[in-house]
């Protein structure tokens, strides 16, 4: 009957507009950090063999059980390419949820954020992307492609260079950082610059099909992402377009958790096309005391 | 000369209507018999009496209640309008196997065929079984119907008896 | 100038309409909107990020089918959009667009399609490329396909193509030939005798590049195929034979070994009374036509579980589905119609549908000492065919018994039992081998002429994973027009959180046109194909599908 067709598509249409709303709450902008006084400024000098750094970022999880494979592939590739590649492990979706079993939580805001717009969860856990490249479609590729890909893009020269000094300030507390992009070539687009926190030797718990009891208890958790310094999509770095010979010099600072083992501590800066997301330059270093 | 021009139109788009309200032929497809051999659908008549085609699965339930409802009045639909009913299984590889002993085991009547890529089932454009098609003498489809509700087989009949 | 505009338009639709007057055109659609609500209990809301609760909050999915056909000629369309899809999905289907199209012609027995076009070799084992829209399974393949019978009774097959991956088209180029011959068709003396033979053979190759740095890989990757069919009079006996040669891939750590898969069946079949059996092997036959592609992405083939396909709610918390890197199993059925008048069959007589179907992991044997079992870049394994491998994957027995006890009501009762290795299917290893039974009863009575009211009532029992669960449904039909339902499944036998998943539904049906609305929860599920997991979030919301067809 007709009626019940119109009923149909009102309730429908209703429900749309009760559901698809969402209402914002204070604070409505998000807030910067400010450096803190006691970090001291750092000059650089530049780069005197500038090459290409590839960024591989591994989407894993602490309930996925296929992801200590992935994990095993990309020690294999750093030995293949030593210094050149870069390894983040961000911890999102589904498997790198917390249970009974699972208490630790090594998912952080950005990481989310990254998972959500890039969908690597979705897709399947384990995957990865390799310098952000051929998003939307074919960004996400298994491990056992990394190897090629990697390849692929260390035929890149470096459009950039990243220097980055990262220090602990035990009586502050605080964690200063300064990073400087040189550019090499003419780029003409906006460039973001993406700041974060990486964390070595997590002992926790990590489901692993390859083990009879399926469960590793005392597994060693490497590359974590722990924090951005400057939210999940970074910061601009000031010009619309870039010439030989540039430099732009960012400066952060946070609070050290007590929950971190700095000794075990990386910072890790990367530079993409905030359109494309593909990362042109990758540096990470250790923090110094 | 503008009414004329009018006209011509008014005839034209009669024309439209017209193309629109001729029902569509059944399609010549190919597709398996019960013993394996390719057959065409053209093979499917019946003397210029009505057709029912009839898509099914051994895992769709409502496709099982439709065939069974309809077996048990067969006999006097046959004797009333000498319809066939012609039962398609788009079962695939996992249980195409077993489609003749099922429908044996359940004593249907029909003549039974497997469309085990859904070749049939795209040209009819059936989205969800079961999805049932009358045809009239000249193998046209005049009537279908998608899913089951216990009842609906008197629907058909009335179809059946209106050709 | 206004009226001049509208005569062109309608001239155009008369043109339109005499070139169509000669031809038919048909096509379909379907829509499935889905409003999703935030839930505490199941732990689905915007605040925990892993809950997959979707920021639109709104999500859609739709496509439309339209055919031309005339003569010999057909052309045909498809558009999609999903924007965003349904959980659950596959997530490569972002957006929108034409995803498939077509134009086939048959002249003097050549029959040419170009475009997109689905097809099967034989059981599929080696080739086939299908859909299922409701899973959001396509691979399609685009190019060219040719279809010619050289003689009677044989018929030759060859297509060359890439297939769709979502939006996009996968990087490997496959080949393929498929030759099949009726004996009884094409001797002029077989054709009477009741014994019917059916050969045919395959071959199927796939072309992607190597430009992994680590792996020396083989480029070009074929298969070959050889079937039989054999009918006579109520007997039915088929087997097919694939052979895939060294394709080192994702899915089984990239090693070099061969794959085979061997399938076999036969049954008995006469009024009232049907039996069947069969028995498959499968030993590395993942087949894709991308190597570092999983879950259902690029698949060539298709590897049939032997297993009972069910519909009711609580038998497909555990559902079966092939370990394409190796298993092996059997399945045997026997349907059966108890005759009106016996001590069983009462008035309408009674219908019996017992299975059993087990699966069984494949012999797997090291190379060498120096080399454990599916090492990547070896030779991985060997295989004696005749052996059966250690662990059990999966065994079902089933039995379902249908009465129509009067003019009024009708009873079907079902009882399955299995054993469930939630390690190797799935995924759950830490819930290994999941024993459980079902029963199942499920009545429909007529209320009066044209309203029927049908209930369900489900328990599945097991000491595993999350316990028992519990089932009821009550679906109120109004011939042939309306239905409304409820039902509610409720995990009583948790031990840490005992759920309940209820849904509200009713719809509408008129000739080819079908809505259907509903309401409520729907359970988790983690889905792994490949080495990689999808999790499936458990959700709440309000759904509506539209599908009609014309």
């Amino acid at each position: 009957m007709k009626t019940l067709k119109i009923y149909s598509v009102l309730s429908a249409i209703l429900a749309i507009s009760l559901f698809s709303c969402d209402i914002v709450e204070e604070p409505f902008m998000t807030v910067q950090e400010e450096v803190s006084d006691s970090c001291e400024a750092f000059i650089f000098s530049p780069i005197e063999n500038p090459i290409k750094k590839v960024l591989l970022e591994d989407y894993t999880g602490q309930q996925c059980g296929n992801c200590p494979r992935a994990a095993e592939k990309a020690v294999e590739l750093q030995e293949i390419y030593g210094d050149q590649l870069v390894v983040m492990a961000v911890h999102a979706g589904f498997f790198a949820s917390t249970s009974s079993s699972y208490p630790t939580d090594f998912t952080t805001g950005a990481g989310d954020d990254w998972d959500t717009n890039f969908g690597n969860s979705s897709a399947g856990n384990p995957n990865g992307q390799i310098d952000r490249v051929n998003f939307p479609n074919g960004h996400i590729y298994q491990y056992s492609q990394w190897g090629q890909i990697i390849d692929e893009q260390l035929q890149n020269e470096p459009q950039i260079g990243i220097q980055i000094m990262a220090s602990h300030n035990e009586a502050a507390n605080l964690i200063c950082v300064d990073a400087q992009t040189e550019v090499y070539n003419t780029i003409d687009h906006d460039l973001n610059i993406t700041v974060v926190i990486l964390e070595n030797g997590l002992i926790s718990n990590q489901t692993d099909y390859s083990v009879p009891s399926q469960h590793i208890e005392d597994y060693e958790q490497n590359h974590v992402l722990r924090k951005s310094l400057n939210g999940s999509w970074g910061e601009n770095l000031g010009q619309e377009s870039y010439l030989e010979h540039d430099f732009i010099i960012n400066r952060y600072s946070t609070e050290a958790s007590t929950e971190w083992n700095i000794e075990n501590m990386l910072v890790l800066a990367f530079v993409s096309n905030p359109e494309t997301y593909e990362v042109l330059q990758v540096e990470e270093v250790h923090i110094t005391e | 000369m503008k009414r004329l021009l009018f006209s011509l139109i008014l005839s034209a788009t009669s024309f439209v209507c017209l193309a629109q309200e001729k029902a569509n032929p059944f399609p010549s497809i190919d597709i398996k018999s019960i013993e394996g051999k390719l057959v065409n659908t053209d093979i499917f008549e019946n003397n210029n009496q009505p057709i029912v085609v009839s898509f099914w699965a051994t895992w769709c339930k409502p496709c099982a209640k439709e065939l069974d409802a309809i077996s048990e009045v067969y006999e006097e639909w046959k004797e009333e309008t000498g319809v066939k009913v012609i039962a398609i299984s788009i079962d695939d590889t996992r249980n195409a196997a077993k489609v003749a002993p099922y429908a044996n085991g359940k004593d249907w009547p029909f003549e039974i065929y497997l469309d085990s890529n859904s070749d049939l089932k795209r040209a009819l454009n059936v989205n969800a079984i079961p999805h049932t098609f009358l045809l009239n003498a000249n193998k046209e489809i005049v009537w279908q119907h998608t899913s089951y509700f216990d009842g609906d087989e008197e629907e058909l009949y009335e179809e059946i008896l209106k050709l | 100038m206004k009226n001049l505009l509208y005569g062109l338009l309608l001239c155009s639709g008369s043109l339109l309409a005499q070139g169509i007057q000669n031809g038919q055109l048909s096509g379909n659609f379907q829509s499935d909107f889905q409003i999703y609500v935030e839930d505490d209990a199941l732990d689905f809301n915007l605040q925990n990020p892993s809950s997959g609760f979707p920021s639109e909050r709104f999500l859609a999915n739709g496509f439309a089918n339209i055919t031309y056909t005339k003569d010999n000629f057909s052309t045909g369309i498809r558009y999609e959009s999903y924007q965003n899809a349904l959980l659950g999905y596959p997530s490569g289907y972002k957006g929108e667009g034409i995803t498939y199209r077509y134009a086939q012609f048959n002249k003097d027995g050549l029959d040419v399609t170009v475009g997109n076009f689905y097809e099967q070799f034989g059981s599929g084992m080696i080739l086939r490329a299908y859909e299922e829209r409701n899973l959001g399974y396509d691979n399609a393949f685009d190019g060219i396909r040719l279809k010619y019978s050289p003689l009677k009774g044989v018929y030759l097959k060859s297509l060359v193509g890439r297939q769709r991956l979502f939006f996009e088209k996968g990087e490997g180029l496959v080949r393929a030939i498929d030759g099949e011959i009726s004996l009884n068709e094409s001797f002029e003396k077989l054709s009477e005798a009741t014994t019917q033979i059916l050969l045919g053979a395959s071959f199927v190759s796939k072309f992607q590049k190597d430009l992994n740095p680590q792996y020396n890989l083989p480029e070009n990757v074929g298969s070959w195929a050889s079937r039989m069919t054999v009918n006579h009079g109520r007997w039915n006996f088929g087997a097919e034979y694939v052979h895939k040669y060294n394709d080192p891939s994702a899915v089984n750590n990239y090693i070099y070994k061969n794959g085979d898969a061997f399938l076999m069946s036969g049954s008995y079949s006469k009024r009232g009374f049907g039996v069947s059996v069969a028995a498959k092997r499968i030993d590395n036959m993942d087949f894709r036509s991308e190597r570092d592609q999983n879950l259902q992405n690029l698949i060539i083939n298709y590897l049939p579980a032997l297993t009972k396909q069910h519909a009711y709610a609580l038998a497909t918390i555990y559902p079966y589905g092939t370990i394409t890197t190796g298993e092996m199993g059997l399945q045997a059925e026997l349907n059966y119609k108890f005759k009106k008048g016996t001590f069983l069959g009462g008035r309408y007589g009674m219908g019996l549908i017992a299975n059993f179907s087990n699966v069984y992991a494949i012999d797997k044997q090291a190379v060498d000492s120096n080399t454990p079992i599916d090492s990547t870049g070896t030779l991985g394994y060997t295989s004696d065919v005749f052996k059966v491998g250690d662990e059990k994957y999966f065994q079902e027995f089933s039995v379902e018994l249908s009465k129509k006890v009067n003019r009024k009501l009708k009873f079907v009762g079902t009882y399955i039992n299995t054993e469930y290795n939630s390690a190797a299917i799935v995924g759950y290893k830490y819930h290994g081998m999941i024993y459980s039974n079902i029963v199942v009863l499920e009545t429909q009575y007529k209320i009066k002429s044209k309203h029927s009211i049908r209930t369900e009532f489900q328990h599945l029992s097991t000491k595993q994973h999350e316990g028992n669960w519990l089932m009821g449904l009550a679906e109120y039909t109004i011939s042939p027009h309306y239905f409304f339902a409820i039902q509610n499944l409720y995990n009583y036998g948790n031990k840490d959180k005992k759920l309940s998943y209820p849904t509200l539904s009713a719809g509408y049906n008129k000739g080819t046109s079908r809505f259907a609305l509903s309401y409520g929860k729907q359970r988790a599920g983690i889905f792994c194909v490949g080495g990689v997991c999808r999790n499936v979030p458990a959700s709440n919301g309000l759904s509506l599908s539209i599908t009609s067809s014309f």
